[in-house]
């Protein structure tokens, strides 16, 4: 039961008593998540809402057996944060940090890769499965238990396609943000992979957007995959070469477009979704009839 | 970042690669006194702006006289140049630059870029440079070669040689290929570089010279970068003011202004107002957790574009909390008197209170309850 994480996933809060930090903290224990500990250098000793802080990662293990840790550390030193959670032996690492230079993900990711973690993010919200564990950012009201599996790159966008299931009375099973960077520890396919084999989730729900060709590859890999498969993509109107937002989103001599990838989906299967604002009706109009 | 290609080839010059002699004329200089103290008035004279395809939109220009010279330079400098990748008002030209010709005996594409699929650079080369490399892709993609680099390993000097025999060069010429792989690559890593482009890179008499020099820096390493920051050109009024307020904007071409906490939701913005039969006037992403200063002046940006009709702003509080942004925008109605109809969604953290604050303020705001509604009233509008 649960994607990534259930009710016994033991946490770490890295960068614990900057503001961030210590405001996602309390909301995630209200949420019901396990925090055991919380890091930040030099600040060992203290407490945050209850959760007593240590200087390192190693010394937080040797009290607790961790699963997983969240950095709300700056994006100059959240690199470092995610090896030393690596070296630590943290399997599940999800960085919310945002403006992470693209050069020491590349580094981080290898790294990871090689020592069998696995790095979520940066730039992303996080993961919630509803009424078990939130590990994130994301607002806990949105959310209601069900059967679709949600990933996505982005984040507010996020709120709003699972706020508007869940006023459609379809819950879901997970919500994961790969995150909006060029590079990302877990990607679309990791994510599709883990509804795909969960026996909770029913039917997948992808939110992708311009540049890259991430979406492109999970269509490739939705092929393969036995439950129903919606998605939207953002950035229909973004015009070419301009960076939206987010650093990974960028038409680039004129590759990486929304139409591209929406034509790519529906070859795929893929029920493509092309109003932002009717993407729950969609969903709840099609799982209904199954 | 994008760097002008004078910037780039200077970063190459003193890596050892070789360039094109040449001097940068900007918009400060008397053109004529330039060339005749030159004495040279045979060459190229290239527009630098930070956006490809200027060949072809008229920004690079072969000139044989001083009469020719004086003239291409006074007609470049100081005007717009819109390319294909410039979006529709371009780029106002401030400096040109004018370089020797060179002969060539053959062009070659070096590039290293960041794989996004894979996660890890890799070096991209070609013996058929000149073209753009997604016209090469098109043409001829089995004489595109791609290695991967790995982070943690490098680049060894043995790959370095197997790329330059892959492309056909041999000898003398495959050393000095491999050699400015490697320099490239080390440059790189060193400049945290998205994109290092040469192209093309043409042999001339047993030597590489580099014709054209593309640069891009990640913005997101730009803090351990002080000396390349400073290099920054003289930006837009307009381009400033975004950069100092903190948000992602982009100017477009249609009516609808619209404001979205969040890259995502700005896009979907923009595509729902399309949906409805409008176009959006641009796109404004404020972020996730911005402050009172940035949502003041996004609002400001986008309420003095002499182009909008009407105003959609798009907002579901995560870490930005409603009712800060509900009081920014009465204070920006209040102080900038819009004559044009604002329609605004307040979801998640503090909505109740946000939307209280617009109501009492009794100012002509439309509040709307969620995206589906709002796409109906501007569609109506």
């Amino acid at each position: 039961m649960g994607i990534f994480i259930n009710n016994y996933t033991k946490v770490l809060v890295q960068g614990i008593t900057g503001h961030e930090g210590r405001l996602h903290t309390g909301m995630m224990l209200e949420y019901g998540t396990k925090i055991m500990a919380g890091v930040t250098p030099m600040k060992g000793g203290e407490s945050v809402d209850g959760v007593p802080v240590f200087d390192t990662v190693k010394e937080a293990m040797l009290e607790f057996a961790i699963d997983a840790s969240i950095i709300f550390v700056p994006a100059s030193h959240a690199s470092e944060a995610i090896l030393e959670a690596c070296d630590a032996g943290i399997k599940l690492i999800v960085c919310i940090t945002e403006g992470v230079p693209v050069h020491d993900i590349m580094k981080v990711k290898a790294y990871l890769k090689k020592n069998g973690a696995m790095l979520m993010g940066p730039n992303t919200p996080g993961i919630t499965v509803p009424g078990v564990c939130k590990i994130g950012i994301m607002p806990g009201y949105i959310f209601s238990k069900g059967g679709v599996g949600v990933v996505s790159r982005s984040g507010t966008l996020t709120y709003e396609a699972v706020l508007q299931l869940t006023n459609e009375g379809i819950g879901q099973s997970a919500c994961i943000g790969i995150g909006g960077d060029p590079i990302t520890g877990l990607t679309f396919i990791d994510a599709l992979r883990m509804f795909e084999e969960d026996t909770e989730s029913k039917a997948v729900l992808m939110i992708g957007e311009i540049g890259g060709t991430a979406e492109e590859e999970a269509a490739d890999f939705i092929k393969t995959m036995s439950k129903p498969a919606f998605a939207y993509i953002a950035g229909m109107s973004a015009p070419q070469e301009r960076r939206m937002g987010h650093a990974g989103a960028l038409i680039s001599s004129g590759h990486g477009t929304a139409m591209e990838k929406i034509e790519r989906l529906k070859a795929a299967g893929v029920t493509v979704i092309m109003n932002p604002a009717r993407i729950g009706r969609t969903v709840s109009g099609i799982i209904c009839k199954i | 970042m994008n760097l002008l290609e004078y910037q780039a080839k200077d970063i190459l010059a003193k890596a050892g690669i070789s360039v094109p002699a040449g001097i940068v004329i900007d918009d400060r200089m008397d053109v004529r006194m330039v060339f005749s103290y030159l004495g040279i008035y045979e060459g190229v004279l290239k527009t630098q702006v930070p956006a490809g395809g200027r060949g072809i939109s008229g920004g690079i220009k072969i000139v044989h006289s001083a009469k020719e010279a004086e003239a291409a330079a006074k007609r470049l400098i100081g005007n717009r140049l819109v390319t294909p990748q410039t979006g529709s008002n371009g780029n106002v030209v401030r400096k040109v630059l004018f370089e020797e010709m060179v002969s060539v005996e053959k062009e070659y594409y070096l590039g290293i870029a960041v794989d996004r699929s894979l996660g890890v650079p890799v070096i991209i080369s070609s013996p058929e440079g000149g073209k753009s490399i997604e016209e090469l892709a098109k043409l001829a993609p089995e004489k595109i070669y791609r290695e991967p680099v790995d982070p943690l390993k490098g680049l060894t000097a043995f790959r370095a040689i197997e790329m330059a025999s892959s492309i056909g060069l041999r000898g003398e010429e495959a050393q000095g290929f491999a050699r400015i792989i490697t320099t490239l690559f080390e440059n790189f890593l060193k400049l945290d570089a998205l994109l290092i482009e040469i192209n093309p890179l043409v042999l001339t008499g047993g030597r590489f010279v580099a014709l054209d020099a593309k640069i891009t820096i990640d913005d997101n390493a730009l803090f351990r970068h002080p000396d390349l920051s400073s290099i920054r050109e003289a930006e837009e009024a307009l381009e400033r003011e975004v950069r100092v307020a903190g948000v992602n904007y982009v100017r477009l071409d249609g009516d609808v202004g619209c404001l979205a906490n969040g890259a995502g939701l700005a896009m979907a913005t923009m595509d729902m107002i399309k949906l409805a039969g409008r176009e959006p006037a641009n796109f404004l992403d404020i972020g996730g957790s911005a402050h009172h200063k940035q949502v003041s002046s996004a609002l400001r940006i986008l309420f003095s574009d002499p182009k909008v009709r009407v105003v959609f702003v798009n907002i579901f509080g995560g870490m930005i909390h409603c009712d800060l942004i509900a009081s920014e925008i009465i204070e920006a109605v209040g102080s900038l008197n819009p004559e044009f109809p604002i329609i605004v969604r307040l979801e998640g953290t503090d909505a109740e209170k946000g939307k209280r604050i617009i109501a009492d303020s009794g100012l002509p705001i439309m509040m709307v309850a969620d995206m589906e509604e709002g796409m109906e009233r501007i569609g109506n509008l």
